[in-house]
């Protein structure tokens, strides 16, 4: 099964199950936030391009208390920006240095 | 003390994400301490320790390793069996040391007498220094004599400093690896030596290719 998301720019995004897998294998605390993940795509407080790679999307989504993980954290979720494909998403507490491009919003 | 065992090491690549997760020890909640966009360091949250780091586009960044392990290292490097860090904080002097260990034992073997020189930026002290230059100087390096390889690491002033030095020290290492334009001293070249070789980043890009 796999789910679409259209973000605020118009591009699509897919969430696999296999995907949803690998995250909550290697990252058991995004367990309950699938639709979070969900919610960052189309509802997105930024969306950015990697640094090192522009061909990725990086939404960041920002929370004020996530339950039973902390607060004041930055949902970022992965996205290549050629299939759409969602590589990874996991909680940010802090950030040394910062994200590429912020393409949505524009200024 | 947190003990770090480079043996415990587990890897999880997802290939068509190409999303590498490294874990210290089995999969835990953790948050990320963001490096880099494609670089993230994940802390436990319960109790607070190293869980492990997710590398986003390591297919790219591990072709980059690759070439810098084949051109400037591999004359340097011998791998360390038993590889173990110790990273233990002294309250009455504010320092967080980290110590190489082999074997059990700390490298080097006591009674080697060791001199610590600063880890700073290279360039000849430019004035006023950047505040990415600033965030080094805290922060030691231990070498042992006359070997000068590099054993230890300290940051002084840790309760003050230490979010700090540790930005100043992975940055030094993500610019030695990654812009091989930036101007380091020998003592970052040195830490990242030491890292990459404690790394078994063969395994790594065979699990990215």
């Amino acid at each position: 099964m796999q789910e679409k998301f259209r973000d605020p720019a118009g591009f699509e995004a897919t969430l696999t199950d296999a995907c949803w897998a690998h995250i909550t294998a290697r990252h058991p605390v995004m367990e309950p936030f699938r639709e979070s993940v969900a919610e960052a795509i189309r509802q997105p407080d930024g969306i950015h391009l990697g640094k090192r790679d522009p061909a990725r999307r990086i939404y960041r989504k920002r929370y004020a208390h996530v339950p039973d993980v902390g607060d004041s954290l930055d949902l970022l979720v992965f996205v290549d920006g050629v299939d759409g494909y969602v590589a990874t998403a996991y909680f940010r507490a802090l950030s040394l240095r910062g994200l590429g491009d912020l393409i949505w919003p524009s200024e | 003390m947190q003990e770090f065992k480079f043996e415990q090491v587990d890897y999880s690549y997802d290939r068509r994400g190409d999303v590498l997760d490294i874990s210290f020890g089995p999969p835990a909640s953790a948050i990320a301490l963001q490096v880099e966009d494609w670089l993230a360091i994940q802390v436990r949250i319960n109790p607070p320790r190293l869980q492990g780091v997710t590398i986003v586009g390591s297919r790219k960044i591990f072709e980059k390793i690759n070439r810098y392990a084949e051109k400037e290292l591999l004359d340097r490097m011998r791998r360390l069996g038993g590889v173990k860090m110790s990273i233990s904080y002294d309250d009455g002097s504010d320092t967080l040391a980290y110590r190489w260990e082999e074997d059990g034992f700390p490298v080097p073997r006591e009674g080697t007498p060791t001199i610590f020189e600063p880890l700073s930026k290279g360039g000849g002290g430019v004035w006023p220094a950047t505040a990415e230059e600033k965030s080094l100087d805290n922060v030691y390096v231990e070498k042992a004599l006359p070997s000068k390889e590099i054993v230890g690491l300290k940051i002084l002033e840790f309760t003050k400093c230490g979010p700090a030095a540790l930005e100043g020290i992975f940055g030094a290492i993500i610019d030695t690896i990654f812009e091989t334009t930036a101007e380091y001293d020998e003592n970052v070249h040195l830490i990242t030596d030491a890292l990459v070789q404690s790394f078994d980043w063969q395994k790594a890009a065979a699990l990215a290719t």
